[in-house]
């Protein structure tokens, strides 16, 4: 089923959240994403299994180890990757996910999605949370013009 | 020791690195820096700071319509007065300011009597003008050639 814009709105209304797959190189998208939500003021946790802290941030080898636990959790991995992080997710009780879509896919295929569902978890898929950030950049905003000129921009409910 | 709250909003990282710059430049003049993003920042520390800088990307329609972003224009909406501290605004920009520091200065509003400093600076690195303008604001000195 399509992403709503209230299954959005909820998952950015999270104040706790985990960022999977977020990279120490600062030129790479999940790296910017991740500070991105932190100077908005959101509680964002990285997740990276290559190592402990990211800019001296400590960083979880995965989401079950984050203490006190996430209320969601932002996939920014591949999509082969997600499969495994939406198990640990539904392990640990997060119910909201944000499966990463952008150029290349991201953590969104048919089978990430199917595996969402089996697992139970309301999953926001297929899009990029910048497109939705007030003031976003006006990149970011050409891609939700175009995502509304195809019809793929989410609808209300 | 004087104090430096240098607090940066930065949509790609190139204010980030200008903020972590004037940082440096401003510790090895003496300055006791701190440099935060206004996500690490906590608003209320800045009513202690003798130096007050707060820097932000210009956003806007190529040569139009310039303006600081919402994740800053929250965090100046939760400072406090800053009657005694000297306060400077920075900016990256590719193409022209425009209205930036016009925008920055009026979200500040009466917090602060007067702005010390415009700085801006198009990429992310300070230039020999800048470094001159930073001493000139932090009452340091600046080496000649």
């Amino acid at each position: 089923m399509p992403t709503s814009m209230n299954q959005v709105d909820e998952f950015l209304a999270l104040k706790r959240i985990a960022v999977v797959g977020v990279s120490r190189n600062p030129k790479e998208l999940s790296y910017t994403l991740w500070q991105e939500l932190r100077q908005r003021r959101y509680d964002a946790i990285p997740v990276n299994p290559s190592t402990t802290e990211i800019d001296g941030v400590p960083c979880y080898p995965s989401v079950a180890d984050i203490v006190p636990a996430v209320d969601g959790a932002l996939i920014v991995t591949t999509a082969g990757v997600a499969e495994q992080v939406l198990e640990q997710c539904a392990a640990a009780a997060i119910r909201k996910v944000w499966l990463y879509g952008g150029l290349g896919g991201g953590a969104t295929s048919d089978v990430t999605i199917r595996t969402a569902d089996r697992l139970g978890l309301e999953a926001v898929s297929g899009l990029c949370p910048y497109m939705f950030l007030p003031g976003t950049p006006a990149f970011h905003v050409m891609h939700a013009w175009g995502k509304k000129l195809t019809g793929s921009y989410p609808k209300a409910g | 020791m004087t104090t430096a709250a240098v607090v940066y909003r930065s949509a790609t990282g190139t204010t980030r690195q200008l903020a972590e710059e004037i940082g440096a430049h401003l510790r090895a003049k003496g300055v006791d820096a701190t440099v935060r993003s206004v996500g690490d920042a906590d608003p209320a520390a800045l009513a202690t700071a003798d130096l007050v800088l707060l820097g932000c990307w210009t956003s806007g329609l190529f040569v139009i319509a310039q303006h600081p972003d919402e994740p800053w224009l929250a965090f100046v909406r939760d400072l406090p007065p800053l009657p005694n501290a000297r306060v400077g605004l920075f900016t990256t920009y590719k193409l022209v300011t425009g209205s930036m520091f016009p925008r920055m200065r009026a979200a500040l509003g009466g917090r602060t009597p007067h702005v010390d400093l415009e700085l801006k600076v198009r990429g992310a690195h300070l230039t020999d003008a800048g470094r001159a303008a930073l001493d000139r604001f932090a009452g340091v000195a600046t080496e000649t050639a």
